[in-house]
């Protein structure tokens, strides 16, 4: 078989097709080999700029000051009392939040498994109606207060831009087209069972909502995506519920944030069956087991072997695997059970 | 000037679109299209929910379009859309 060595000088394309029959070293193999080619681009990039802090998972959140620039004025840090700046406080609270979620769970040690630094940039630009992950750090504005407000203090989305970062270091989903969905679904995954954890909701409670807390009342819509009800969250939703609406354009990488409804809604489904921490577990253990180019068929079959296994050890309910290919084929996706 | 900018993706993945036309002084012309012709160079293939902007640019006759990034977007253009998201507002998805 395939020793680590030899992975690195067998094609991308070969590693790919071994990745998809299971072998873990080629996998791996080919997410780094794609992974330290970005890394070296990006930290030449980066070297002049910054020295990289090593840590253990420590928090520190920076004031941009509303410039553009990233890491303007270190305001606050593991150890240290909440600043007078409540968005300051949120960003460092809701990441201690999710990191500890990770952590506690599934004894993830913070985003990279490896005690990576917990980064927050807030007051990022003028009136800047984004949050964002760029590969060692999360980036929050303001918002322009008509439409958008403070993205730091809306716990889904900070979770969903540090599960950017696990997402990263755990299996580097291509951002475009389904392995890019599939990066975008993890994201609302993990932000909307991180908001129901935060907000210690029942199931039957939640809203399924990501991005309501960052919409204005003047915004049209309730939220940015629903993952109960894609397509339905605001007059922009796009999203699709299922694969008869797959959309097949250019725009967003290929649709990233709006395919993204598909496994959504699958997700949203199973948890109705399986419980939220069934399925948090099943989809964590699925990622893990994900590579930098799979696509929702990928995806499915391997969250159906990752599900027996789960099973095996007793860790999930048995149904769990009739209620993943359920819940998947109700959105047009049908797995071949073996 | 005349400009048109598409401002798409970002963790919302809703567009916005602005388009006009503005007075320029010869200086803030000049850094503009400094702007058009260096930024974009290194593009962060980490960036996650990142926003890409669509610029195009009417001066003198002569169109510049070009398409930048989170990670290299030019700080003049970056000012000039600032200020034309003070004046103009119009959303597309
Ligand atoms: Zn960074
Ligand atoms: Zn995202």
């Amino acid at each position: 078989m395939c020793s680590k060595i030899q992975c690195h000088i067998i094609p991308p394309y070969i590693l790919e097709e071994l990745a998809k029959r299971g072998n873990v070293s080629c996998k791996k193999a080919l997410n780094d080999t794609h992974r330290i080619e970005e890394r070296r681009r990006f930290a030449l990039n980066h070297l002049l700029q910054r020295e990289e802090v090593s840590g253990n998972g420590s928090r520190f959140v920076y004031d941009c000051k509303n410039t553009y620039e990233q890491r303007v004025s270190l305001v606050l840090q593991e150890g240290e009392n909440s600043t007078s700046d409540e968005t300051t406080n949120s960003a460092f609270e809701a990441s201690g939040f999710v990191r500890d979620y990770f952590r506690n769970t599934f004894g993830l040690n913070s985003i990279d498994g490896n005690g990576l630094d917990i980064i927050s940039n807030v007051h990022y630009g003028i009136a800047y109606n984004n949050a964002y992950w760029d590969g060692d750090e999360m980036t929050y504005g303001d918002g322009d207060g008509k439409e958008f407000t403070d993205f730091a203090k809306a716990i889904d989305v900070v979770a969903h831009e540090l599960t950017h970062g696990i997402t990263q270091f755990l299996a580097n989903l291509e951002y475009r087209s389904q392995s890019g969905a599939l990066n975008e679904h993890f994201s609302d995954v993990f932000g909307t069972v991180i908001k129901q954890k935060y907000l210690q909701q029942d199931i039957s409670e939640a809203d399924w909502l990501i991005g309501d807390a960052v919409v204005t009342e003047e915004f049209p819509g309730i939220a940015i995506r629903s993952m109960k009800a894609p397509g339905t969250a605001n007059d922009f939703d796009t999203q699709p519920d299922h694969m008869d609406n797959y959309y097949n354009g250019t725009a967003d990488n290929q649709g990233v944030h709006i395919n993204s409804g598909i496994p959504n809604k699958a997700f949203y489904l199973c948890c109705l069956k399986m419980g939220l921490d069934d399925c948090a577990l099943l989809w964590f253990e699925t990622l893990k087991s994900l590579w930098r180019t799979a696509n929702f068929n990928d995806m499915l079959e391997t969250m159906i072997l990752t599900a027996q296994s789960l099973i095996k050890e007793d860790k999930i309910a048995k149904e769990s695997v009739v209620v993943v290919s359920e819940s998947f084929s109700a959105v047009g996706l049908t797995p071949i059970v073996a | 000037m005349k400009y048109k900018i598409i401002v798409e993706g970002g963790f919302a993945g809703i567009s916005r679109e602005y388009e006009g036309e503005v007075e320029l002084t010869p200086e803030e012309t000049k850094s503009i299209l400094e702007g058009m012709k260096e930024g974009g160079g290194f593009q962060n293939q980490d960036i996650r929910d990142g926003f890409s902007y669509v610029i195009k640019i009417e001066n003198d006759n002569k169109v510049l379009r070009r398409k930048f990034e989170e990670g290299n977007m030019p700080r003049s253009i970056r000012n000039f859309m600032d200020r034309v998201r003070q004046t103009n507002r119009k959303s597309t998805k």
